[in-house]
């Protein structure tokens, strides 16, 4: 009967994950002294610094007065829940990039079933140095293949999610777990010696409940592996389903599969901000590396944002949500920030910003069969880019595919979005020129005063009042007319009822004239050019 | 012995038309490779080099007189300005190069700074819509930058219409032209600016000038009178490494005169514009039997 291959977990830890979560929404601040506090006024208490900080003497529990005294230039944050969520988010897509089955454990740590990726690192593609040097971190005679995964899973934390991560790597949930927590990392737990590695382990580890805790301190046992060796089912009959589940692990046995984690649908990037922001350019400045993050991990699975979300947390209470939809998935982070910013210009906030969060809806990129022989077509990502350049620029009324609308009245249009068809495979010949005439359209069309006499058209002049840049005037040489033009009669509203003339000035140009017969007024809406 | 054969091989004799073939390496001038394939072999580095040196073909306007006098159409890699006033034929010029353009497979922008395109008119003139960026900026300096950006993307024919003047926005700055002559240059595009009168300068490769001669309409003077066609002379002004200037003259037809001819050029009229050449001749006809009488 074949045996069934282990199963092997890896736990992603991230140590200090509240401080690791505020620095990577602030990187520069790496170098500093950060102290991450929780709580507020006299209640604030440090549960997070980083080593320069600790290096003065900070230790978890200090006020924040006392911090202060010791460490004058220490930076203070409080820990932002929006920042942890997100590097939580970042952690568990990194881990998705190795393995279908990642199970969510909060707080900066992830579970990975990693069954089976050993063939992907198999020992013979290590180089022999390479092999040598990686012998040191692994027990003698272990498969250097998940040595390997271990620390390109953490390099991929730190290059992709911007966290500092360690690796362990065992057959359990908890091995794994405790493997993580300790250097260097990764550390790998062969599969025969995951109840050695847990014997010597306090009892504590295994995080029992406190009955449960205190009744087997009172039986003297304080280790893992003394817990391990009892009987199972004399713990199962004294300590119930707690004790026996309790019991299973510290045997090296996962009472509970991974549970699979179910990736959200958005992408979402955002932080609380330590003071309100009062003007643009300050937001645009942390706005530009939330948005650098959303598009760095839209780009690590291949998608792009077709719609970003801004949700603005508003002082002293209140929120400010707004939609922005492009015009075509794109995951430029200098277009996305002048969309926001023409946004937010267009209708300020009203009030200071002291938190705000992205949300990305993603898409795929667009994407096109080029061809050989046919006309060349463009870069599908490229041109996504550009239109969203575009669209920021000229608003979304300004960019698009025309197509005109099935009416008598000359001009009507709809603005569709543009999304050239695939170019043909060869190249067509040029049909011959139709040889027709342009009109050139008058929008808004230009108010005329129109002189006529016995029905004979004599001059025509633009009205003092129209906005029009273009004046026209002059004696009429011909006049061809009237073409009318009958809409929605039915409709006080949308009716229509139009003469069209065309008329040649004696000063040149030939222009479209119309007579609204609803309201006796005139207009040019179109010029021949 | 074979090594000198291949040798020969390799050196064109003067009577050998066929692309030289000394920069070939010394894998090539083995003696295990055919002596008359080598003829036909050359290193990818060099077809490169002479594709990059190939003049792309240019794009055609499908104006006969006028593709004739640029030996082709629309050359590449330039600016090309086109000026005119009111009912000059910019604008007939600009739709039938997009149209031209469109129904090869490209796409093209139109940057429309008068807002000027009347989609219906531009599908009756042939533009093929779905393979034209529409683009309406409100003034000079968003359309400069729109028109940069569209040369950027790779569209092979960008047109900058600056509509009736006065241009709004001025002239705009003299580097923004030499910027979009540049991007034209580097992305083999056409860069074709239609403009009331000249703005952009020293950085134009071509230069026309379009003015109306003519116009002809149908019946006139008391009788029912139809637009029939406007002559236009188009007069080229400048054209880089070529001073001479040419002068080329052709005409237009109305939408609304033009009948007749769909099986040939597959135009297909619209209501109304079909029946008003009927009805001005059958209102033609009856002024002129009234006027025997």
């Amino acid at each position: 009967m074949p045996s069934h291959p282990p199963t092997r977990i890896c736990c992603l830890y991230v140590p200090l994950f509240v401080l690791a979560a505020r620095l990577r929404c602030e990187p520069e601040l790496l170098e500093e002294a950060v102290a991450i506090f929780q709580g507020s006024g006299s209640a604030a208490r440090l549960i997070a610094a980083t080593r320069r900080a600790r290096r003065g003497a900070l230790r978890p529990g200090m006020t924040l007065s006392q911090a202060r005294a010791l460490l004058p230039e220490l930076h203070v944050r409080a820990r932002d829940p929006e920042c942890e969520k997100t590097a939580q988010e970042a952690l568990l897509e990194v881990a998705e990039s190795f393995s279908p089955r990642v199970e969510d454990a909060r707080e900066g740590v992830v579970y990975l079933d990693i069954q089976g990726l050993e063939r992907h690192y198999a020992d013979e593609d290590f180089e022999p140095a390479e092999r040598a040097a990686l012998s040191g971190f692994a027990p003698s005679g272990f498969a250097l293949a998940e040595l390997a995964l271990g620390r390109e899973l953490m390099a991929d934390a730190d290059r992709k999610a911007g966290l500092p991560a360690w690796a362990g790597i065992a057959s359990s949930k908890l091995g794994a777990r405790i493997a993580a927590e300790r250097l260097p990392s990764p550390t790998i737990i062969p599969v025969d010696q995951e109840t050695d590695f847990l014997a010597p382990l306090p009892l504590a580890r295994l995080s029992p409940e406190a009955h449960v805790y205190e009744t087997l301190c009172r039986w003297g046992i304080r280790s893992i592996g003394s817990f391990a060796a009892l009987p199972a089912n004399e713990v199962a009959g004294r300590l119930g389903k707690t004790g026996q589940q309790l019991h299973q692990r510290a045997r090296g046995i996962d009472p509970q599969p991974i549970v699979p984690y179910q990736p959200c649908e958005t992408f979402s990037e955002g932080m609380d901000l330590d003071w309100p922001l009062v003007s643009l350019e300050p937001f645009l400045f942390v706005a530009r590396a939330a948005l650098g993050r959303l598009c760095s991990r839209l780009d690590s699975r291949g998608l792009a944002c077709v719609q970003l979300e801004l949700s603005l947390r508003l002082e002293p209470k209140g929120f400010c949500d707004r939609s922005i939809l492009l015009p075509a998935p794109s995951r430029d982070v200098k277009t996305l920030l002048t969309l926001i910013r023409l946004d937010l210009e267009r209708e300020p906030p009203g009030a200071p910003v002291v938190g705000f969060t992205f949300q990305a809806h993603p898409d795929r990129p667009r994407t096109a069969q080029l061809t050989i022989f046919g006309p060349a077509a463009l870069s599908p990502d490229k041109m996504a880019t550009s239109l969203a350049r575009l669209f920021a620029l000229l608003g979304p009324e300004g960019i698009g595919r025309c197509k005109p609308i099935d009416s008598h009245v000359p001009g009507r249009f709809e603005i569709l979005q543009f999304e050239p068809p695939t170019p043909p495979i060869v190249r067509p010949e040029i049909p011959r020129s139709k040889g027709l005439l342009a009109v050139r359209s008058l929008r808004p069309p230009i108010p005329l005063v129109v002189r006529r006499a016995a029905g004979k058209f004599l001059a025509v002049q633009s009205r003092a009042e129209s906005t029009s840049s273009l004046r026209l005037g002059g004696r009429i040489r011909v006049a061809s007319g009237p073409w009318s033009v009958e809409e929605n009669w039915w409709s006080e509203r949308e009716a229509i009822n139009r003469d069209y003339w065309d008329v040649e000035l004696e000063n040149g140009g030939i222009y479209r004239i119309f007579l609204d017969q609803l309201t006796g007024d005139w207009f040019a809406d179109g010029i021949y050019d | 012995m074979t090594t000198v054969q291949a040798q020969h091989a390799v050196s064109p004799s003067p009577e050998d038309h066929r692309q030289p073939r000394h920069s070939l390496g010394p894998e090539f001038q083995s003696a295990r490779f055919p002596e008359e394939l080598l003829h036909f072999v050359t290193r990818g580095t060099e077809l490169v080099a002479r594709a990059a040196e190939r003049p792309s073909p240019p794009l055609p306007t499908a104006i006969s007189p006028l593709d004739q006098s640029l030996a082709g159409g629309l050359p590449r890699g330039g600016l090309i300005e086109v000026t005119g006033r009111n009912t000059s034929g910019r604008f007939s010029l600009v739709l039938s190069t997009l149209a031209a353009t469109t129904t090869a497979g490209d796409v093209a922008a139109l940057i429309d700074l008068g807002d000027s395109l009347d989609p219906g008119n531009a599908s009756e003139l042939g533009v093929d819509l779905d393979r034209l960026l529409w683009l309406r900026p409100k003034h000079l300096k968003p359309a400069l930058i729109a028109t940069e950006i569209a040369l950027q993307t790779g569209f092979p024919l960008v047109i900058l219409d600056l509509g009736q003047p006065p241009v709004r926005g001025g002239r705009g700055p003299a580097a923004a032209w030499l910027r979009l002559t540049r991007a034209a240059v580097a992305f083999q595009s056409v860069v074709c600016v239609s403009s009331p009168y000249r703005v952009s300068g020293p950085a134009a490769a071509t230069v026309f000038e379009t003015e109306r001669a003519e116009s002809s309409w149908l019946g006139g003077n008391r009788a029912p009178c139809l637009l029939e066609a406007i002559r236009f002379h188009w007069k080229l002004q400048k054209i880089r490494h070529n001073s001479h200037s040419q002068r080329v003259s052709f005409a237009l037809s109305s939408p609304e005169a033009f009948l007749g001819e769909t099986a040939d050029t597959g135009f297909v009229a619209v209501d109304p514009c079909v029946d008003r050449k009927k009805t001005v001749e059958t209102e033609l006809d009856r002024y002129r039997a009234t006027q025997s009488v």
